[in-house]
């Protein structure tokens, strides 16, 4: 029912990109969103949307990220409606579209490469504290774990007869609190079991601490980035020098 | 009309592996049959077939003579009751009353006729001077009672238990266990999924045995507690009852707690 599930999921692929380290995926998100915030060209933004494909190419995740591209497909038609009726022209409703698009490619580069567990120690080396570090890790663990749960009990009431499109607006709101109120009961227990869980285990706040496993840069780490910033910032450059969008407008006129 | 299923198999969406593979079975009226076998071996997910939550990818499942596919979850869970493992996480109501409420007024019955059920209901299952209390504070036992409580009171013609004794001393598991062969007597069909042998040797029903989404066995569950080959390859223990039996060389004939007991008694007389 809920197949939103999967696409939250850490797939646990042996890529090439789920063996870069966190920080160095942090660094070449940061690098990509420069050039799609900087260019407003539709050619110059699918350039840099095909270089950052090929980055999701190396965590084998394309697949993913259209699948989750699809589920967002409504919100994403309703801004390009949006904008279409504001701005009354269809490239220029489309290219913030694109924008969007291409940022949650970027973002998925490093979500759907990384290990959860990994995540809090980028935070971490971030010199983030283990109380923020540690809750937000964990929100993000607990999604598809929520998801699950949210089908779970969907399934048992709807056994019992509830159903979920049934009467007006109003009526249908509340039909979700069979679903909403034992939600809610489930994740505060969750909460206080791993909270109880976590100090079994030692986990202190202000305690120092020591690590299994620390992150550290390796050449492919470096070879990963310098290949990245070199590609990235020639191709900015000569977009910038050259206006590539005229050229190839001139040549593959799209006109709308 | 009974629950069949023909060469019934099922994937979840996005996976490629089949959880059920070619599952053939009757389960007639009145019947009381209990599903078994290892964690993963697919019983949860046959029985949600039972009332429609999921709908077979190759073969069939007809209730009653109608495929489970042409109708819609709400109307087949008023005839097959399913009840899932840990039932009491799905309690909402402010009351215990309510909670029973619920089922009865989804199913549009009226008014008048929804206090009386839940009236009678509440009483069978020990749970009338609770009815203002909040479903949360009851003890374990009496949650999970009240669970079956809020499922049969719309008087389901087929009751599908997921583990009921999960997590219940003995007591409550005697209360539970009495409350169930209260309904096999009504006339009520009975699946129990549980993992439980000793639980299963008391009734001691048919028995479908599972594993890895093949049915390895189906029939007498006495037959079945004897062949500790296929207990071992479905990950269950024999029943104690069966162990003893045989270990004193006498299991090949009936097995009970009274003949077993006889049987020791003979070998050590009393001395005085």
């Amino acid at each position: 029912m809920f197949r939103l599930v999967d696409i939250f999921k850490y797939p646990a692929k042996d890529t090439y990109l789920s063996h870069i380290d966190p920080r160095a995926k942090i660094i070449i998100c940061i690098l990509y969103v420069i050039p799609v915030v900087l260019f407003s060209g539709i050619y110059e933004l699918m350039i840099i949307y095909s270089l950052v494909l090929v980055n999701l190419a190396l965590g084998k995740s394309v697949a993913r990220y259209l699948r989750s591209l699809i589920y967002l497909s409504p919100f994403l038609a309703l801004v390009a409606f949006l904008n279409y009726i504001t701005m009354g022209s269809l490239i220029d409703a489309l290219i913030p579209i694109l924008r969007l698009i291409i940022l949650i490619a970027i973002l998925d580069i490093f979500f759907f490469t990384t290990d959860p567990d990994n995540f809090i120690l980028t935070l971490e080396s971030l010199n983030l504290p283990l109380s923020i570090s540690l809750s937000f890790a964990l929100a993000l663990r607990f999604i598809p774990t929520m998801l699950t749960q949210i089908n779970e009990i969907v399934e048992a009431q709807i056994s019992r007869g509830l159903q979920l499109d049934r009467g007006n607006f109003l009526k249908r709101i509340r039909n979700y609190i069979p679903i909403i109120v034992p939600l809610v009961i489930l994740s505060i227990k969750r909460s206080i079991e791993v909270a109880e869980s976590l100090e079994v285990r030692g986990v202190h706040p202000n305690a120092p601490r020591t690590r299994y496993v620390e992150l550290r840069f390796t050449s492919r780490d470096y070879i990963y980035l310098v290949i990245n910033i070199a590609v990235v910032a020639s191709i900015s450059i000569a977009m910038y020098i050259y206006p590539i969008n005229q050229l190839l407008h001139n040549l593959l006129p799209i006109n709308f | 009309m009974p629950i069949i299923c023909e060469g019934v198999g099922y994937k979840y969406p996005g996976s490629t592996e089949y959880v059920l593979r070619d599952v053939n079975l009757e389960i007639g009226e009145g019947e009381a049959v209990a599903i078994m076998g290892d964690n993963g071996a697919g019983k949860t997910t046959l029985v949600k077939h039972f009332n429609g939550l999921l709908k077979p990818v190759e073969g069939t499942v007809y209730v009653d003579g109608v495929d489970t596919r042409e109708v819609e979850v709400s109307l087949l869970a008023r005839k097959v009751a399913l009840v899932f493992q840990y039932p009491e996480k799905m309690f909402f109501s402010e009351s215990v009353y309510k909670e029973v409420e619920f089922a009865l007024k989804n199913f549009g019955f009226e008014e008048r006729l929804i206090h009386k059920i839940v009236e009678k209901t509440l009483k069978t299952f020990w749970l009338w001077e609770y009815r203002d209390r909040s479903p949360y504070t009851l003890s374990g036992g009496e949650q999970r009672r009240l669970a079956l409580a809020s499922i049969v009171s719309w008087d389901p013609k087929y009751i599908v238990l997921d583990e009921p004794t999960a997590g219940q001393d003995a007591i409550q598991r005697e209360i539970l266990i009495h409350l169930i062969w209260r309904k096999v007597r009504e006339g009520k069909t009975i699946v129990l999924v549980s993992h439980d042998v000793e639980f299963i040797a008391e009734f001691s029903p048919r028995v479908i045995l599972m594993h890895r989404g093949r049915i390895l066995y189906d029939g007498e569950g006495d037959e079945l507690f004897r062949r500790r080959d296929l207990l071992e390859k479905a990950g269950l223990d024999q029943p104690i009852l069966y162990k003893v039996a045989s270990s004193l060389g006498i299991g090949d004939g009936e097995v009970t707690l009274a003949r077993l007991i006889d049987y020791i008694v003979g070998l050590r007389p009393c001395s005085d």
